[in-house]
């Protein structure tokens, strides 16, 4: 099975909103750092709860790649409001992910500290989250999804309440992630854009340019 | 209808596991509804408790005012076969409204003849409302002597018997009216009031003229049941209770107090169940973890409030157990409500919700 994100004909519509979106044919490729940009309003966010598949299209049909453990969730997200368990330890909403699907191991314990020094929170799997800066808690989302192991990797606006420095260390991290999985990033940030392999323009629900 | 395909096998999802440590590591966000569902259990199941206590305190004055008769029947054990005949022959009874009152639990007590009394007698415990209606307040030493007998025997007031071993004093008395069968009898006056799993002899002779001849009246949610409940001449403490405690019927407002605070607590949950559904756990997985910890914190209310009550419980008048039997089955409805209406709120939340719930 192909391991890229296949969007054809795809449309949605928020009924009571009398708003639509698409059709889009997007192939999103494993391996690159797909960025897609727009206006407040435009879709960007629909476009990837389409792709996580919150969203029911109304036409078209979206092709995921399989995990590639079997029972795993095949997407993986970090959201603008880096969502924590906050009562619960660093580590643990990093091995949340594993739990959805069986009880962690060892090596899945290893592997969540290995995803974590790649975020800078190395050494830190014991704190809680209620104890993280907002830019700590948006990296420990993106180790999470890392740590995951989906195929796919959505990111709506990681880096929208980040500051230059950890703004940066988020996309790296992405970039690493873009190794084993399709990652597109809805974002309005220009840093984003110039650093990304691909870059999809929406406006009014539709696509204007790729 | 678009389609959205991709393929998963049959995942294992560590809901136990996420329920245990939420409720754990969320002590700051749990207690609040700890306290509300033990609210609601107290304000539902206490004002049952209080009013079938207050219906037992006055079963028991009325009783001990001599105003209706308290029997332990071994006979009735066909009729209530919770009542053991251990329980009868331990039971203390009134006699001043007496009408059916079988051989066991009125078994002649020991009387050693002494001096000039050499005729056989019967004794037997009789209560505050007996000697009440005798017109008679006996010390502690003293028994009372039907005046037939303490003719026959040649016992005066102030002569002295051994009954069980002990010397006590004579109090001559003349029984009046229904209690003239007692002529012949020393009556030796009792204390306590065992009232679990007792009959209760309804007399319309005795309690409906109480006030005449007795100078005490029953309470008036007493009163108001008998005149409804002529037909019925023998009853369980509990019954009487049951039917003249007149408690505030809250528990159904308990029910959905409870439901709803349960949908609250997903409101308040909604982020992290909204997590759950984003890392995979789907639908039913999030619902199964919300709906966990709803079941913990509701055993962890049912617990403390059945405690506190039991505190409560343990002062006399203790409620009979055929009563209280009520108590806990209606917290546990209570708490089924609760994890019913989180289970209910979590599953119902739409993929939207999450959405929404996810950007804040």
């Amino acid at each position: 099975m192909d391991s890229s994100v296949i969007l054809e004909n795809v449309t949605f519509a928020y009924r009571r909103a009398g708003r639509s979106f698409g059709p889009y044919d997007i192939v999103f490729p494993a391996g690159e750092v797909v960025a897609v940009m727009g206006p407040s309003g435009s879709g960007k966010s629909t476009l990837l709860w389409l792709i996580a598949g919150l969203l029911k299209p109304s036409g078209g049909v979206i092709t995921l790649p399989a995990p590639a453990e079997p029972g795993r969730a095949p997407v993986a997200w970090v959201t603008q409001q880096n969502n924590v368990l906050s009562s619960r330890s660093v580590l643990d909403n990093v091995l949340v992910a594993t739990r959805a699907h069986r009880r962690p191991t060892i090596a899945d314990t290893a592997r969540a500290e290995q995803h974590l020094a790649a975020v800078g929170l190395g050494g830190e799997g014991r704190r809680r989250c209620a104890e993280l800066s907002g830019g700590e808690r948006q990296r420990l989302c993106l180790a999470r999804a890392m740590a995951s192991g989906a195929p796919v990797l959505l990111a709506d606006e990681p880096t929208g309440q980040l500051d230059g420095s950890n703004s940066r260390a988020v996309f790296e991290a992405l970039r690493s992630a873009a190794r084993e999985a399709v990652v597109v990033v809805a974002t309005h940030d220009p840093a984003i854009r110039s650093a990304a392999d691909r870059v999809l323009e929406l406006r009014d629900g539709s696509l204007v340019e790729q | 209808m678009g389609r959205w395909s991709s393929s998963r096998d049959v995942a294992k999802p560590q809901v136990t596991h996420e329920a245990l440590a939420n409720v754990r590591a969320n002590v700051v966000m749990v207690l609040p509804f700890l306290g509300g569902l033990i609210g609601v259990l107290l304000a539902s199941v206490s004002p049952i408790v209080l009013a079938d206590r207050g219906a037992i305190s006055d079963l028991i004055n009325a009783i001990e005012a001599g105003a209706l008769t308290y029997e332990f029947h071994p006979g009735d054990t066909s009729v209530y076969p919770a009542i053991t005949p251990e329980e009868c022959d331990a039971g203390w009874y009134n006699a001043s409204g007496i009408v059916r009152w079988s051989g066991a639990a009125s078994a002649p007590r020991m009387v050693q003849p002494r001096g000039e009394l050499t005729l056989p007698v019967a004794a037997y415990d009789v209560s505050a409302g007996l000697t009440r209606r005798l017109g008679v307040v006996p010390g502690p030493d003293e028994v009372m002597v039907g005046a037939a007998y303490a003719d026959e025997a040649g016992l005066r007031t102030g002569s002295a018997l051994i009954v069980d071993g002990r010397e006590v004093s004579v109090v001559v008395v003349e029984p009046p009216g229904e209690l003239r069968a007692y002529q012949r009898a020393v009556l030796v006056p009792g204390a306590g009031f065992p009232a679990e799993s007792c009959i209760i002899g309804l007399e319309p002779a005795v309690w409906r003229t109480a006030d005449q001849a007795l100078d005490v009246s029953l309470p008036e949610r007493l009163g108001d049941w008998f005149r409804r409940c002529v037909a019925c001449d023998q009853l369980r403490v509990s019954e009487v209770a049951h039917v003249a405690g007149r408690r505030p019927d809250l528990w159904p407002i308990g029910i959905v107090g409870a439901f709803l605070l349960g949908v609250l607590y997903v409101v308040v949950r909604r982020s992290d169940l909204a997590l759950y559904r984003l890392v995979g756990f789907g639908r039913s997985g999030a619902a199964g973890i919300a709906t966990l910890e709803a079941f913990l914190i509701g055993v962890w209310a049912a617990v403390t409030a059945m405690f506190i009550l039991a505190v409560v419980m343990t002062t006399p008048p203790v409620p009979p157990r055929d009563i209280t039997i009520r108590y806990p089955l209606l917290g546990a409805g209570m708490v089924a409500a609760w994890v019913v209406g989180v289970a209910f709120a979590a599953t119902a939340i739409s993929e939207r919700r999450v959405v929404a719930a996810l950007r804040g």
